[in-house]
């Protein structure tokens, strides 16, 4: 036996974690010889005299475990506190453990009431305070020979391993009452779907105890729920067994003060041990540990427990007979959860019984800081307000200063960096004058006056209309103008010049003067036609290579008509060698033999047409007819196919500036594209749709497919230069295609369609850009 | 020139093309009878008398190795002359392979085709005949069928009587039931529709009845 070191219950209650639970009564006692009846008298003395005078009260509290054996600790460090707290120097507490959890044998109890014996010798208590059942089985059991006239205060347990009489003789009773079938209810509450219960218990005396009477109370659970007894294991073996507990289970902890191996716990540690690895939740019985892993439900309360103790104990000393305190039972509290147990193991909110508490909640960061954040925003928009105000203000300033540097001078600086020529007509005098840069560009002599004539005799004849036009609106309407146009020089060569001028009034708006700004775009020019030239041959050799993929059917178009036509002559002939030829069907046949010549030679101009090599001219076209005219060259091809094609094509489509030979090679890159995307269908479901539409200002080819669709869905990548899926081919058709509809000022661009394939779509602008 | 009887049927989408090869055959003498959709001569066709068939392969509803390989499934013995603006040399095969008496390319020479045709409506009629064949066949007793193999491995009455364990008297009547049924008078005509069907001659029966 152990006898606990004195410690100040004070400094005590900071460190150690008590556990109290229930004691069962375990043991055989053997009476021990008893105590001299003088001893009692001595007692009797000296109780009074300590009573009666100004000596500290003495109170002998009986531990049932060591000082760190929870759910026990909880409720003596609540109730040695409390006394202290309510009795300060007037209390004279001592302690002694039974540690029952290592020491449950009945020789060392003996052994323990003669040390007692002994002890009250010299130190007799006024009140004897048993913690947990076995310190009041114990105190029950010797009370006659060690405390026949001490009030006792039985507390920390429940009342069901005491005595039947151990409250009849002045003592008092403050403790639970466990509602043990309470604990199933409560689980089944949360996890109405459990169907097993893994129950941790350890293997003392006490515990075996109340293994026993749980057993007996859950006996009316074993058709629904299974309940697998962990009590003869080792904590570890308990840990493996937590560790992968079938499905739909969860764990009660009751106690483990010793596993069946014969090690002590601390039965909070085992939980969070037993917490980190199980993968069921788990629920306990004392309030004090929720947070330590358990869901949670109705707990007892501990702490609440001792307090209340002391308070009973307070009065005892004070005077009160034990015996007037009618037995009084702390039930437990509302229900309780830890929020991040329900989390974890998925249990909604709505299971809990009503008037529960859920604790433990994780704030969020609103919660937590949403004041500093609305402040925190606030003051980020007031600072920019303030920026943005501030920076506006600046950039007004700025810009007034600029425009007054500009208007003095800039022009001359600006304009003789850039080469710009400056010139400035006056309609009334007719006069224009001319900068020393115009005179340059112009190859005007200087010195020499110039008037309006004179200017304009510069400009190329073909562009004059042009540009004497754009000066007499830009006078009439008072606006400006942008026009490009050539001057032709002396020496006969021709200058591109771009040219931008504004008419400027005075305030009463008679007197206009016309300012103008002329730069030489020669170089430009150049390298734009160039560019242009470039892409034109660009145009036509993928145009060859497009005819190249082509020339079967484009045999297959020619063959027709000459198999029609040698099949007819032949068969002239056959009727000739006969007797009597039939003269009408001869001529019949010489008719389809023109006319089948006739179609072999369209076939060969469209075929020339397509072949030819030429700058891009955009005129006017009814795309109605370039469609009707590529599908016809593409007739046998699409037929080689199998493909079906099916054209839409609405009336009285506005013409479009356009190509009509680029057009068509880029419809024909698309349907051949179209035909060789669909050449995994099955036959007879290889169909392509054309349709034309007019949008607003705009008019707009679709060309739908049921092809395999874009690759990786991507509908621009198949514009890139190169990209190809095809085997052959070079993958340029589609890029080519795009700068050709570029060039036309349209657009190209690939959608996929709501079943599978791909359509294509153009759009080419109605109204006429100037053609470039 | 005398010509096989029979109907020359001509399916090319093209209707001059139609036009001008029913001019050409009709001016040999041939019957024809001309179509520009695969529906329209599915229609029209009867099998029965020995016809063939001038196919265009490229065709817009049915490309015509598809119309020749579904005329094959329903069973239909038609030869194809198969007529083509464009053909490579796997079509060809494929064409050929499956039964076809020629593939031409257009333009097409007249020679070529009447003789085409000519070849084609000769094979209807050795498909005709070898049909009607087969049919009588499917009339003889197992007996007959036995008497028939042996005689067209070349046996005597006799022999066969022995081999079959019976009376040469009753072979006799088997036998001349058979031929009967089978509308033929001499062993040699036997043989040869024999040959062609196939039967006999490939086991040696004596050996395998002892």
């Amino acid at each position: 036996m152990r006898v606990s070191d004195n410690q100040s219950p004070v400094t005590r209650g900071n460190g150690c974690r008590t556990t109290r639970l229930p004691h069962g009564k375990s043991h055989r006692i053997v009476r021990g010889p008893r105590m001299a009846c003088s001893l009692v008298a001595v007692f009797v003395v000296l109780t009074a005299v300590c009573a009666a005078g100004s000596e500290p009260k003495r109170v002998l509290v009986v531990h049932s475990f060591g000082s760190v054996a929870p759910p026990f600790t909880t409720h003596s460090i609540a109730f040695e506190t409390e006394l202290v707290e309510k009795m300060g120097k007037r209390v004279d507490l001592d302690e002694v453990s039974l540690d029952m959890a290592r020491y449950a044998d009945s020789t060392l109890q003996e052994a323990l009431v003669e040390y007692l014996q002994k002890r009250q010798s010299h130190w007799q208590p006024d009140l004897v305070v048993p913690i947990g059942s076995p310190a009041g089985v114990f105190v029950a059991q010797y009370r006659d020979r060690l405390f026949p006239k001490t009030p006792i205060l039985y507390t920390g347990m429940d009342r069901r391993p005491l005595p039947p009489d151990a409250l009849e003789k002045n003592a008092a009773f403050i403790g639970e009452n466990f509602d043990l079938p309470g604990f199933v209810e409560d689980i089944l509450q949360i996890a109405p779907a459990t169907k097993n219960i893994a129950i941790v218990i350890g293997a003392s005396a006490v515990e075996q105890y109340w293994a026993a009477a749980f057993r007996k109370e859950f006996e009316p659970y074993a058709n629904r729920i299974n309940f697998i007894w962990l009590n003869d294991l080792s904590l570890d073996q308990m840990l493996e067994k937590t560790r992968a507990l079938p499905p739909d289970s969860f764990i009660f902890l009751i106690l483990l003060l010793r596993d069946a191996t014969g090690v002590t716990h601390n039965a909070d540690e085992a939980l969070q041990r037993i917490h980190a690895v199980a993968n069921a939740p788990i629920n306990s019985i004392f309030q004090h540990q929720l947070g330590l892993g358990i869901v949670g439900g109705r707990l007892y309360q501990a702490e609440h427990e001792g307090i209340e103790s002391a308070h009973i104990a307070v009065r005892i000393l004070h005077g009160e007979p034990a015996s007037s305190f009618p037995p009084e039972i702390v039930g437990p509290l509302s229900p309780r959860y830890d929020w991040r147990e329900l989390k974890r193991w998925k249990i909604n909110e709505e299971r809990l019984p009503p008037g529960s508490v859920v604790l433990f909640r994780e704030p969020t960061v609103w919660d937590n800081y949403g004041g500093w954040i609305i402040a925190g925003v606030s003051l980020c928009f007031v600072q920019a307000v303030l920026i943005f105000g501030l920076l506006a203000n600046l950039a007004k300033r700025r810009l007034a200063e600029r425009s007054l540097i500009a208007s003095e001078g800039r022009v001359a600086l600006a304009a003789d960096a850039a080469h710009l020529g400056v010139w400035e007509f006056d309609p009334a005098t007719n006069e224009v004058w001319v900068s020393d840069e115009l005179r340059d560009l112009f190859q005007i002599t200087p010195g020499t006056d110039v008037d309006y004539a004179a200017f304009q005799e510069r400009v190329y004849p073909d562009d004059q209309p042009l540009h004497n036009s754009a000066i007499k609106r830009a006078i009439e309407t008072k606006g400006s103008y942008e026009i490009e146009y050539r001057v032709l020089l002396q020496d006969g060569t021709v200058r591109w010049i771009s040219g931008r001028a504004r008419c400027m009034s005075d305030g009463d708006g008679r007197s206009t003067r016309l300012l103008g700004v002329s730069m030489d775009v020669t170089e430009r020019k150049r390298a734009e036609k160039e560019a242009m030239e470039q892409r034109d041959e660009l145009f036509h050799l993928s145009r060859v290579a497009t005819l190249g993929q082509l020339s079967g059917s484009l045999a297959h178009e020619l063959n027709q008509p000459l198999g029609i036509i040698l099949s007819n002559a032949q068969a002239a002939q056959h009727m000739l060698a006969g007797d009597a030829p039939d003269i009408p069907e001869l001529r019949e046949i010489l008719a389809d033999i023109v006319g089948e010549n006739l179609r072999a030679g369209e076939v060969i101009t469209r075929l020339r047409a397509l072949l030819k090599r030429g700058e891009t001219r955009l005129l006017p076209l009814a795309l109605n007819e370039v469609i009707e005219d590529v599908l016809h060259l593409l007739r046998s091809d699409l037929v080689a196919h199998g493909v079906t094609a099916e054209s839409k094509l609405a009336e009285r489509l506005p013409d479009v500036p356009g190509d009509e030979v680029q057009l068509q090679q880029v419809l024909i890159n698309i349907v051949g594209n179209a035909c060789d995307a669909m050449a995994e269908n099955p036959p007879g479901d290889r169909r392509l749709r054309i349709s034309t539409s007019a949008e607003s200002g705009a008019v707009c080819v679709s060309i739908e497919d049921q092809g395999r669709g874009l690759p990786n869905g991507d509908s621009s990548q198949i514009f890139e230069p190169f990209f190809t899926t095809k085997s052959h081919g070079l993958g340029i058709g589609l890029s080519i295609c795009r700068s050709i509809i570029a060039a036309h000022h349209g657009r190209l661009w690939a959608e996929p369609n709501k079943g599978r394939g791909v359509t294509l779509r153009i759009e080419l602008p109605v109204i006429a850009l100037a053609a470039s | 020139m005398s010509n096989p009887n029979g109907v020359v049927y001509l399916l090319d989408d093209e209707p001059g093309m139609v036009k001008a090869v029913t001019r050409l055959l009709r001016a040999n003498g041939f019957e024809v009878r001309g179509f520009t959709t695969p529906s329209s001569f599915l229609e029209a066709f009867r099998p029965g008398s020995d016809s063939c068939l001038i196919l265009d392969v490229a065709m817009p509803d049915l490309d015509g190795l598809h119309l020749q390989r579904r005329l094959t499934h329903e069973g239909i013995l038609l030869p194809i002359v198969f007529l083509t603006g464009h053909g490579d040399i796997p079509m060809s095969v494929r064409a050929m392979k499956a039964g076809a008496v020629d593939f031409l390319t257009k333009p097409v020479k007249d020679t070529d085709l009447l003789r085409a045709v000519r070849a084609a409506l000769v094979r209807a009629a050795e498909q005709r005949e070898t049909a009607a064949i087969s049919v009588r066949l499917t009339r003889l007793t197992p007996r007959e069928r036995e008497v028939m193999e042996h005689v067209i491995a070349g046996k005597l009455n006799k022999q066969i009587a022995f081999d079959l364990g019976t009376g040469e008297q009753n072979i006799k009547i088997h036998r001349g039931r058979m031929m009967q049924k089978m509308g033929l008078v001499s062993v040699a005509d036997l043989v040869r529709i024999a040959e062609k069907l196939g039967i006999g001659g490939k086991r040696d029966w004596h050996h395998d009845w002892h």
